[in-house]
């Protein structure tokens, strides 16, 4: 199949596919059938119009042979009863020739008889005879000389025997033949002329010539025409005929092309003169017949062309609509994937048995597909929790491991007091950090969760710095991530102030901006370098697995892992001036966060 | 319907279906509409239409096969313009469908044809319409009578006084066959003398005018050009039992009488038929500016009494009469 008609089809509807593919089949096939059986009927019509012109031509063959066996008896007549041993020295033959003329006149022009110099025995009717004119010129005559055994028919020619008045001549059809003419006992040869009216041949096919198809014309054995409906336009060079192809055509039927035009000749010999009868019928006469017969047959397979056309739409339309809403169907589920609003009821259902099993088992893996979904993004929650909970646990080791670092450093100090006081403040912050199993907590308990946490640190650094929280009241009941502020302490404590030579200072302020909750941490400590402030919140802070970055970073993951967007930490410092990190979060209140996380 | 409805494509099954239609009632009636019965008036100079059988003939059998009828149209006179121009009129206001017309004044009947801008075929026969853009089948006339003078060189001596009948000369024909035969025979024969009928003449009768000639001037050989003036003359001689010479052309049957009694000694004749058959088949035809006429010239022949009788002659002198 060529390119182009392929990608044609790849482009189409099905409905489309289907509906032209079927009609092309269908016009193919009804145009062949159509052609067969016009090509059938028009021969069966050449056929019969053969068959027809057979038996025209066989009837006008009879009628002719009667004509010319009459001509033929009446020469007969005078050869053998009138003249034959008739002694002309002494015996006229004129008035058995007039009774024979006068019997027979509607179809002769005359009777003639003549010796073998040219002289007229007898003629009737009596007329008189040409001026110098010849007869031993004249075909007939010579003929009949020439054959005397035989009887000789000329084709039409004007009588050029007798005078006539008027201006008047005569075609006709010369029949002659050898006679004996018997003068004073003595045999002399002579010739008996019958002239044939030419009109009796005439009309005798302009009757079989006046209705029907084609035309009928007399040609003798040589070709030359004896008739034609066309003779005089022939004779004046402006018709044509093939007369000399059919004079030699034996009898029967055949077709030809002449001049251009397809014919179904039909030929005939006539009996004694050698002649051809011939009927011609040019098919394209037969074209009101044939118009005819094409006109239905093109009627006729344009109403089913029409029919077909529309049966193969509904048809394809039946077969492919269900295709087209189950496609529709799966395109809007496509949509509904982006938008995940993904409803396998939505998928078309209906048709054939074949598109109702697809249907449905395009329903049953969307089913399953969204159930793998689901288990996906449970697997991934869970997965998630498990990760905060593992960034959960790296805290209280770390912090654990100093706080008894400092109950430690208290009691082998006999402190007993402090550490009593410490391994309190200890309890409290596990039981903050345990919070009922919750990992959001009000701000407040964070704030007295981080209190406590310097507290302890302030016991173990022995006042080194001291400490002030301020906090927004507004914010205190606002949902945080539990133990956040700790590790930025932690960090504060262990890289700001630890190392000063003063007092060090740690500021705990939190504050409402622009609808976010800032929780700032800041301390007058030796600052961070500035390479290293860049890469505090990124992997590779995590990746060095020790010092100031893991905490920040672990803070940093679990209130974007929480919260997500613009939330997190945010580190500003300066060297020798301080650092202040502050924790962005957003204003929810806690009693909201708890209601919308026990809905789900 | 809905179906289709819903998917626009009912627009173009409709229109399939229309141009389908269309098409069958194209074929329909392009197939089975039959060719309208037409009308062709003949229109002839002079008033013996069996002068003009052979044209009619010719005529006859085109219309026949072209469902047409023919009605041949004479004249009260032989040459009276103002008669024919009123029955071309007639003729065109009766819805003729076409015309063929053999002129009696080319000049006059061309213009009066040209003026008219008729919106049928017009053809001229036997004489052209003298206007150039018209059609006409006729022979080379100017060769006929050029052949015949060349014939009546050849056949007589060199001393021969030849008349010359100058009869409808407004018609081109006989001025153009009038002109050939001079140009072959000037100078080539003893002494031409032409008859020419005064416009003034009390004796408008052709015969008449020729009886008084034949008296009058001493002649060896007459030359005629048209059917009337040949059948005068023949009419003139006998009346006076005179015989002269006579080369003649024309195509009427007492012209070719005449030629086996000797009376014409050679005649030129043309092909009538072929004319009228040609003319009505311009006429009908519906490729109607068909090359294949175009240039047909219809063939003459010279006849004498030793050769009216050839195969060939007899077929044109002796039409087959019905």
């Amino acid at each position: 199949m060529p390119g182009f008609i392929r990608d044609g089809y790849k482009k189409r509807s099905l409905q489309w596919t289907i509906s032209l593919s079927f009609t092309a089949i269908s016009v193919i096939s009804i145009a062949a059938m159509a052609i067969a059986f016009y090509t059938h009927s028009i021969n069966t019509i050449r056929e019969n119009t053969i068959k027809e012109n057979e038996q025209i031509v066989d009837q006008v063959s009879w009628n002719l042979n009667s004509y010319i066996r009459n001509m033929m008896s009446i020469s007969d007549t005078m050869c053998y009863s009138v003249i034959k041993n008739r002694n002309l020295t002494a015996e006229r033959i004129n008035k058995e020739m007039n009774l024979l003329y006068d019997a027979n006149k509607d179809n002769l022009t005359s009777i003639v008889c003549a010796t073998e110099d040219g002289a007229i025995v007898a003629a009737s009717p009596v007329s008189s005879r040409k001026q110098g004119v010849d007869l031993k010129k004249q075909e007939w005559f010579t003929k009949a000389c020439d054959e005397i055994e035989n009887l000789h028919f000329s084709t039409p020619h004007v009588q050029n025997i007798f005078d006539n008045s008027n201006y008047r001549y005569f075609w006709v059809v010369s029949l002659s033949r050898n006679v004996e003419l018997t003068y004073f006992g003595n045999v002399q040869n002579g010739v008996l002329l019958v002239d044939m009216n030419y009109s009796g041949i005439e009309q005798m096919f302009e009757k079989v010539n006046g209705g029907g198809v084609g035309f009928i014309y007399l040609c003798d054995g040589d070709g030359r025409i004896i008739y034609h409906p066309m003779q005089k336009a022939i004779y004046a060079g402006l018709v044509k005929e093939n007369n000399k192809i059919h004079a030699d055509h034996p009898d029967g039927a055949f077709s030809e092309t002449f001049d251009g035009q397809e014919r179904d000749v039909v030929v005939k010999t006539v009996g004694y003169t050698g002649w051809k009868i011939i009927s011609v019928t040019p098919t394209s006469e037969l074209a009101p017949d044939m118009g005819q017969m094409r006109n239905y047959m093109l009627m006729v397979a344009v109403i089913v062309l029409v029919l077909i056309i529309f049966g193969n739409y509904f048809i394809s339309y039946v077969v492919t609509d269900p295709i087209r809403k189950l496609e529709e169907s799966i395109t809007y589920l496509e949509e509904g994937f982006t938008g995940n609003v993904m409803n396998e009821d939505d998928i078309f259902i209906g048709g054939s048995h074949e598109i109702r099993h697809l249907g449905r088992t395009i329903k049953s893996m969307i089913r399953q597909m969204r159930k793998l979904t689901d288990d996906m993004v449970r697997e991934q929650k869970a997965k998630r929790k498990s990760e905060l909970d593992a960034l959960q646990s790296q805290i209280n080791p770390h912090f654990l491991y100093n706080t008894l670092d400092s109950v430690v450093w208290m009691i082998e100090g006999e402190r007993y007091k402090d550490a009593i006081s410490m391994v309190t403040a200890l309890a409290q912050l596990f039981r903050i950090s345990l919070s009922k199993g919750n990992n959001i907590i009000p701000i407040k308990d964070e704030i007295i969760h981080a209190r406590n946490y310097l507290n302890i640190q302030k016991v173990r650094f022995k006042n080194k710095f001291s400490a002030q929280i301020d906090i927004d009241p507004s914010i205190e009941n606002c949902a945080t991530i539990k133990l956040i502020v700790q590790p930025l302490l932690e960090n504060a404590i262990y890289y700001g102030v630890e190392h000063m030579d003063g007092e060090g200072e740690i500021k705990i302020k939190g504050y409402e901006k622009d609808g976010d909750i800032y929780i700032a941490v800041s301390d007058n400590g030796m600052g961070i370098p500035e390479d290293t402030l860049a890469t505090l919140l990124t992997d590779k802070a995590r990746s060095r697995g020790k010092g100031s970055g893991i905490g920040l970073w672990n803070v940093n993951e679990r209130i974007q892992t929480y919260f997500k967007g613009e939330y997190g930490l945010i580190i500003e410092s300066e060297l020798d001036e301080g650092t202040t990190v502050t924790i962005h979060l957003p204003k929810v209140p806690i009693d909201e966060y708890r209601k919308e996380d026990g809905s789900k | 319907m809905k179906y289709l409805k819903e998917n626009g494509s009912l627009p173009a099954i409709a229109s399939t279906i229309v141009i389908l239609l269309v098409i069958i009632i194209f074929f329909a009636t392009g197939i089975n509409r039959e060719e309208e019965h037409r009308h062709v008036s003949l229109i002839v100079y002079g008033e013996d239409s069996e002068r003009w059988e052979n044209l009619r003939q010719g005529a006859e059998l085109v219309c026949e096969e072209k469902n047409a009828d023919i009605s041949l149209i004479t004249m009260m006179s032989e040459n009276d313009a103002e008669e024919q121009k009123d029955i071309i009129n007639r003729e065109t206001e009766d819805g003729t469908d076409a015309l063929i017309i053999a002129a009696c004044n080319s000049s006059k009947i061309g213009s009066f044809i040209k003026n008219k801008k008729l919106r049928i075929p017009v053809v001229f026969v036997e004489t052209t319409g003298s206007e150039e853009d018209m059609k006409c089948f006729a022979p080379d006339d100017y060769r006929m009578g050029y052949e015949l003078g060349e014939e009546l060189v050849d056949k007589e001596s060199d001393i021969v006084t030849v008349s010359i009948v100058s009869e409808n000369t407004e018609r081109d024909s006989v001025a153009l066959r009038r002109q050939g035969l001079m140009d072959a025979i000037e100078n080539k024969v003893g002494r031409i003398i032409i008859w020419e009928k005064n416009e003034d003449s009390k004796n408008p009768n052709t015969r008449t005018f020729l009886q008084k000639e034949l008296v009058s001037r001493a002649t060896d050989v007459i030359v005629t050009f048209d059917n009337s003036t040949t059948d005068a003359l023949m009419d003139a001689l006998e009346n006076l039992n005179k015989s002269s010479k006579v080369y003649s052309i024309a195509t009427s049957d007492k012209a070719v009488y005449n030629l086996y009694n000797k009376r014409i000694k050679a005649l030129s004749y043309t092909n009538e038929f072929s004319m009228g058959y040609l003319a009505a088949m311009y006429a009908l035809d519906r490729s109607y500016s068909q090359k294949r006429y175009q240039d047909e010239v219809i063939d003459h022949r010279i006849v004498r009494k030793e050769n009216m009788y050839d195969e060939d002659n007899q077929t044109l002198l002796f039409p087959f009469v019905d």
